[in-house]
């Protein structure tokens, strides 16, 4: 509950305009957002600035919006969405490889159009992909979003998790196999 | 690909907050039961939670349509009241609890926190703010309004389940996978596009774990023209092609035997990963029984029951009953606080 206790303090300083709560957010959260962004980015100093600039973004949107108790995540998301956004912004020939490997391995279960309907598309999708980890195995679960949310590399996962590499890429093999039999219904 | 490529990744943002602070908090080297009792107990949580969350159901305070009374905040942390002798809105139960005792309820959907660990059978939890409020003396008169989540309810037979699947997949899928790699060679032995020599694991995951079109001597067009957008039916043309080349390459009744293996692989895979269909009768089952014995104990619970078949149990219970509850040896509990949407945090 501490962390739950601490959110809610830093949320209050944001709301009331306090930068006391962009130092609280670093000193509580700050080494695990420029991690995620390290993950993506594979660059230290670009991982750096992604952190800055996610506690800029959540000045900027803390009010109006409230995160309630789920800070982190709330923090996550921007931080993730930053750091892709840099990687797509370096020439292609630079991109790192996971990232694209990455989205390769999803793209078969996934529809990634750019279009109107996919705008709607795209929420029917989050939605079914929400409900799809639900429904996984706890660990099964934490496999699929370890790498794809993550992002976390194979052996990583497979070493923190004491299985094998292989089993790893089996479980992920799977669950892509089965989200896109759920999205193809 | 080209273009967009992260657009399936970044669709991935839109993941539920809970589960992503679940994943990151991911155990180091899990051994298999307590695996099985936390995916066991995360479920039947999630589902509690998804299905029987007040902030979701019709008729509920935070359901404008409704004219039910307003919550009173009382205390300073994340204490709710319902006003004594009046049913609060949205619970069916309610109205058959006490009517001289007032009803309490946890003020944010949080406010339960996070659970690391796994009550063995015969224990039970009591989540953080409902285990600190009980022991309040101006509550001690009071009806809490709680969830109670179940562990160990299937262990055995996930680990049935499971141990069947990793003897199938030792005695004839694993000679399934390896005819599929024989057969994935064939076909890109005079392909250009792969050096000849190189390993599989030498090329990058996508090609060799999701199985890349071009990597089976499909291109995306191939699987356009037979009928889909989505290279997942693409795949599932693929696998016939490969088990036309089975049939030729093995005796009908192998084949036939082999095929069947496979199918049945194929089932109990959807059934830990999927419909869980068992898993979700056998849960039924255990809540019906645990209501039926909680009951004849004197405490006021109810099974919850959702159109998919899911089930929880709900209740109100006295603090004392909280603080002694009657643990059945065969489960490990979590009583869980509801939660309430018009209360108010400070």
């Amino acid at each position: 509950m501490k962390a739950g206790k601490d959110d809610n303090r830093i949320i209050s300083l944001f709301l009331k305009r306090d930068e006391d709560a962009i130092r609280l957010t670093r000193e509580l959260y700050g080494s695990r957002l420029r991690s995620i962004a390290l993950r993506v980015c594979g660059d230290e100093r670009t991982a750096e600035e992604c952190e800055n600039d996610t506690y800029l973004e959540a000045w900027n949107r803390i009010p109006p919006h409230e995160p309630g108790g789920y800070l982190f995540p709330f923090l996550a998301k921007i931080v993730r969405a930053k750091a892709l956004n840099r990687v797509k912004q370096e020439d292609a020939g630079k991109r790192r490889t996971e990232i694209v490997e990455l989205s390769d391995e999803l793209a078969g279960c996934i529809s990634s159009k750019d279009s109107v309907e996919s705008v709607f598309e795209a929420r029917e999708t989050a939605d079914e992909l929400n409900a799809f980890i639900r429904s996984l195995p706890t660990q099964k679960r934490n496999i699929f979003l370890r790498r794809y949310w993550y992002m976390d590399s194979i052996k990583k996962i497979a070493e923190d998790l004491g299985m094998s590499e292989s089993k790893v890429k089996s479980v992920l093999f799977r669950l892509r196999n089965k989200l896109a039999q759920r999205l193809e219904k | 690909m080209k273009g967009n490529e992260f657009k399936v990744l970044e669709q991935l943002n839109d993941i539920d907050d809970d589960l992503l602070m679940s994943a990151e908090k991911t155990p180091r080297k899990l051994s298999p039961a307590p695996v099985y009792g936390i995916a066991a107990a995360v479920i039947v949580s999630v589902i509690a939670l998804a299905v029987f969350n007040p902030f979701k159901r019709p008729g509920t305070p935070a359901d404008p349509e409704n004219k039910g009374n307003d919550p009173v905040v009382a205390g300073n942390d994340v204490i709710t009241q319902i006003p004594a002798g009046e049913p609060a809105p949205g619970f069916e139960f309610l109205p058959e609890a006490p009517v001289e005792k007032k009803v309490l309820y946890a003020a944010a959907k949080d406010a339960n926190g996070q659970n690391e660990e796994v009550p063995n059978r015969g224990n039970f939890y009591i989540a953080a703010p409902l285990c600190h409020e009980i022991t309040k003396e101006e509550y001690k008169d009071c009806l809490f309004a709680v969830e109670l989540s179940f562990y160990h309810t299937y262990d055995e037979l996930y680990k049935e389940l499971h141990d069947k699947e990793e003897a199938l997949y030792r005695s004839k899928i694993s000679e399934y996978d390896r005819m599929f790699d024989e057969w994935q060679k064939q076909i890109t032995s005079n392909d250009p596009r792969f050096t000849e020599g190189k390993s599989i694991d030498e090329y990058p995951e996508s090609v060799h774990a999701f199985g890349w079109p071009e990597y089976y001597g499909y291109t995306p067009e191939d699987f356009w023209s037979r009928g889909s957008n989505y290279l997942y039916v693409g795949l599932m043309i693929m696998y016939d092609d490969f088990n036309n080349y089975l049939k030729d390459k093995m005796p009908e009744d192998e084949y036939n035997e082999l095929m069947a293996a496979h199918k049945e692989y194929l089932e109990l895979i959807d059934e830990l990963d999927g419909s869980r269909t068992k898993i979700r009768e056998l849960t039924k089952n255990v809540h019906t029984d645990e209501v039926e014995r909680l009951k004849a104990l004197g405490l006021d619970v109810k099974l919850e029951e959702r159109e998919d078949g899911w089930t929880s149990i709900s209740g109100v219970l006295t603090p004392e009953q909280i603080s002694d509850f009657p643990a059945s040896s065969k489960y490990g509990y979590l009583i869980i606080w509801q939660g309430h949407d018009n209360a108010i945090n400070e």
